[in-house]
């Protein structure tokens, strides 16, 4: 898999947990509501946090807050059908950290994707 | 890993949350503005407002909104300290309002290449105090500029706790006359102002509102009639704990309104009162008469050969005459007696308290005040005579009766030749 591959979707929806651990790339896997129902080693080894410690939680309010504005999380919120490329910064370990975000969302599957790689500033 | 290595990172961890998840933007920042360290506040923050989605540069984050941190950061001399508190930077940057978001940034000093600079979102906050601003302006623009109406407001116990210049313009008063002072200076007496102020402020309390009206007093002396609206302040908790004032002078109302009452009850040309008017006073005195005991008499005049002085000199000459006999009469009687015209040159003087000496008397003084009074028309000099004719009540049983036996006794003075007094004497005494 690479992080802007087209048809990503399908591929996401089908993969083992191992195939996403495997992926050079960070995969946050939500539902609709935007409960954390995955995360893979790239994210984990990223943003420092264990699976454990993010599934089940909310991930723009909890995980993430620094998404949580008009750019991430209520473009997430607001639109039905999305797959779009965002730059943003994350504050890994207070560090800021130019990212790419991908926003996969569609009416037709019950899970949400945030893919996360990070960019040369 | 040995047991307190992983505590020691445990720990680390924990306040890197602590700060990372802090409500409020916080970011370490050299004095070149390249952000060293920042939380996940300031991400939220300032993404939306960066030009391209880095932050890498506090500078060139605020190029726009807040170009002058950086001399504020260049400019600051000690190695360490509060280079700026609780600084506003708005977006727009342009002064409309409201602003779409304003951040309140801190920035402290750590060491000489060390900055510490908090950020907090206060839209909110400064919306609020935009809209207070804005409602203030409008109520001072009220205060400041209405006529003939003052607005003040006082604490819960009636003490005046604001000055404007509604207020200066109504009553004359200076806000050091006026802050801290009773609401009753604005009464006539000083000493009332309990007695009137009290119960208005409970009323007012009572029914959301109360309205009184009556003198005031300007800081000159001088009074004006005034209508005085008190409706009660409340605090957050509806508790009272003040009251707003508004004071109209309507002593013009009050004037005209006087005109009125004036014109419906006085003769047109010689401004004594009119025969409405004699009739209704008429029977008040007599019944005040019948109640107390007290005298009453009446005095009917009426000017000798008036039509020869129309003949001779017209209407207007003649107009002259009554003016000037209704001016003559007027400042010789008391504010009690009532003096009227019953029409032509005939006048009455009802005298409350007066017997029929005492009236034969005024009547006496009058007729001689009448024949000495000369009134120059054309060159010439018209004089005249008049005469008198008095009744009293004693056994009479009407003013009506009263009014007719006056002008009995003045067709007796006519009769017996003019230019005198006659007083009425009832039959069998």
């Amino acid at each position: 898999m690479n992080f802007d591959q087209e048809q990503i979707f399908p591929l996401l929806e089908s993969a083992s947990e191992a195939q996403l651990d495997a992926a050079p790339f960070g995969i946050v896997r939500m539902d609709k509501s935007g409960l954390v129902t995955g995360y893979n080693a790239a994210e984990a080894a990223l943003s420092g946090l264990s699976p454990e410690r993010v599934i089940g939680k909310h991930f723009f309010s909890d995980v993430a807050p620094c998404t949580n504005n008009y750019l991430v999380a209520q473009r997430v919120e607001t639109e039905d059908s999305l797959d779009a490329m965002v730059d943003y910064v994350f504050t890994l370990r207070m560090k800021p950290t130019p990212v790419v975000l991908r926003l996969l969302k569609s009416p037709a599957r019950d899970r949400m994707y945030l893919l996360v790689q990070r960019r040369m500033p | 890993m040995s047991d307190s290595a992983v505590a020691l990172r445990e720990e680390n961890e924990r306040l890197l949350r602590f700060l990372y998840e802090a409500p409020v933007g916080l970011m370490l920042v050299r004095r070149d503005g390249s952000i060293e360290l920042s939380n996940t506040a300031v991400v939220r923050l300032l993404l939306p407002i960066a030009r391209r989605p880095a932050l890498e540069n506090l500078f060139e984050v605020f190029e726009d909104a807040a170009p002058e941190l950086r001399n504020m950061m260049f400019a600051y001399v000690p190695a360490s300290g509060l280079v700026c508190d609780q600084y506003r930077i708005l977006y727009p940057r342009q002064k409309s309002s409201p602003p779409d978001l304003v951040l309140t940034a801190t920035i402290y000093r750590l060491e000489p290449d060390a900055f510490m600079v908090t950020l907090l979102d206060t839209t909110k906050t400064v919306r609020y105090e935009l809209q207070l601003h804005r409602s203030q302006q409008r109520m001072q623009a009220l205060f400041e500029n209405v006529r003939d109406y003052a607005i003040y407001t006082t604490d819960k116990a009636g003490l005046l706790d604001d000055w404007n210049r509604s207020l200066g313009r109504l009553t004359g008063y200076q806000r050091e006359d006026a802050i801290g002072r009773h609401v009753g200076m604005l009464c006539v007496e000083e000493e009332s102002a309990p007695a009137v102020i009290a119960p208005l402020l409970q009323r007012a309390s009572r029914e959301g509102s109360a309205e009184v009206e009556g003198w005031r007093v300007r800081r000159d002396g001088s009074r004006f009639w005034a209508d005085t609206l008190v409706a009660p302040l409340r605090d957050l908790e509806g508790e009272v704990d003040g009251y707003a004032f508004i004071t109209r002078d309507i002593s013009e109302r009050r004037r005209e309104e006087e005109n009125l009452r004036t014109a419906a009850s006085t003769d047109f040309l010689t401004g004594a009162y009119n025969r409405r008017h004699l009739e209704a006073a008429g029977l008040r005195e007599f019944a005040a008469h019948r109640a107390s005991g007290k005298p009453l008499s009446v005095v009917m005049l009426d000017i000798d050969h008036f039509k020869r002085v129309n003949d001779t000199w017209g209407h207007d000459a003649g107009d002259k005459v009554l003016v000037a006999l209704a001016g003559l009469v007027s400042s010789a009687i008391r504010g009690a007696d009532v003096f009227a015209r019953m029409g032509g040159e005939e006048f009455v003087v009802v005298l409350p308290g007066t017997p029929v000496e005492g009236a034969v008397a005024l009547a006496e003084k009058l007729r001689l005040m009448i024949k000495a009074l000369s009134i120059g028309v054309e060159g010439s000099e018209i004089r005249f005579t008049s005469s008198f004719g008095v009744s009293a009540a004693g056994e009479v049983a009407s003013f009506e009766s009263l009014l007719q036996y006056a002008d009995e006794a003045l067709y007796a003075a006519k009769s017996a030749g003019r230019d005198r007094v006659c007083a009425y004497r009832p039959a069998g005494r």
